[in-house]
């Protein structure tokens, strides 16, 4: 049996610490996306 | 992350993110540096969803071979429909963010490349056919076009060299690989050459395409792309490469086909860093190499 079958709380636990590091790996994508085109646009607008 | 970070094939992404560079170096207009960067993000990243893909698809062979079943999908780290759908996310925001930022000619090859590795090599050539990687490796050609339209926002003779170099090195590299992991195809039931053909007729191959790369590797440099330093390299290398095949030919065991494997990753590194060493901006004073060779 696996260690997270024997104890279903610390699974729960484990699942929601990978939830929320997936929430924060996100929101820091879409931040450096958002990052990114605002500095292609000022790029392009300068004639780059 | 380091499940997702696996999914991108990061060991695939940098070959063709460095040659993408090399083109994008060597071309004769030179974008911003941020535009620049952002080309060579979006090459590594498209690379990374074509292989986010391509394990989404092969999932099921994967989980069979020893090189492969410790991959994200087939250790059920991360959910198959998650590996499609962030493989296709980084798809289109790839190819979106390359036309935006750079040109849309560039975007389109970069689309090309993505629905050719996943579409013609993955799903349609992969499991039918011993020539898989033959026709399935211009995929993995596209980046140093993709590099140079980026900078240009043309596809020329020298673009189109750069991509028959890679497209023609690829057969013997994979091929290498293929002679020494033939059992593990077998047992997925990919028709590899050394599968369907056997060992023999494999590097048969592997020498003829080693052979048709030589003067191919010379290209850049009598197109004028590049000096002496590139010509010299590309003549002792590409003789290092047919050396390395007369070898596996002579050989019945896997150990000259490992070597040539790992030299066959050494050859077309070396030769991109030698294409922006021989070329890059201010590097050799104005090209006094290509002074040497005039």
């Amino acid at each position: 049996m696996k260690p997270d079958q024997a104890n279903p709380v610390r699974s729960g636990e484990a699942l929601r610490q990978r939830q929320r590091a997936k929430n924060w790996a996100m929101f820091a994508a879409l931040a450096a996306f958002a990052l990114l085109v605002y500095l292609i646009a000022i790029v392009r607008m300068g004639g780059g | 992350m380091g499940d997702y970070l696996q999914l991108m094939k990061p060991r695939v992404m940098s070959l063709v993110v460095f040659s993408g560079f090399a083109a994008l170096v060597v071309a004769p207009v030179q974008p911003h540096p941020l535009l620049a960067a952002v080309a060579i993000l979006c090459i590594a990243i498209a690379s990374g969803a074509s292989g986010a893909i391509n394990m989404w698809y092969d999932r099921d062979i994967d989980a069979v071979m020893p090189r492969t079943c410790k991959r994200p999908i087939p250790e059920g780290r991360v959910d198959p429909a998650e590996a499609l759908a962030f493989g296709i996310v980084l798809a289109i925001g790839s190819v979106v963010i390359m036309g935006v930022a750079l040109n849309w000619l560039a975007a389109g090859l970069l689309a090309s490349a993505i629905l050719f590795y996943v579409f013609v090599y993955t799903i349609w050539l992969k499991r039918r056919t011993p020539q898989n990687i033959v026709i399935g490796g211009a995929a993995g050609a596209f980046p140093p076009m993709i590099g140079w339209a980026a900078a240009t926002g043309t596809v020329s003779v020298e673009s189109i060299a750069l991509f028959l170099l890679i497209f023609m090195w690829t057969p013997p590299h994979f091929w290498a690989l293929a002679l020494y992991r033939a059992g593990d195809y077998e047992k997925a039931g990919v028709p590899m050459l050394p599968v369907v053909a056997g060992p023999r007729a494999t590097k048969i191959q592997m020498l003829i395409y080693t052979v048709l790369l030589f003067p191919l590797a010379l290209a850049p440099w009598y197109l004028g792309m590049t000096g002496a330093l590139y010509g010299a390299a590309a003549v002792l290398l590409g003789g290092l490469f047919i050396l390395a095949a007369v070898r596996v030919l002579n050989d019945e065991t896997d150990r000259s086909a490992r070597k040539m494997f790992a030299y066959s990753l050494f050859y077309l590194f070396a030769l991109f860093a030698l294409l922006i060493l021989d070329r890059a901006p201010g590097l050799f004073a104005g090209g006094f190499l290509a002074g040497v060779a005039a």
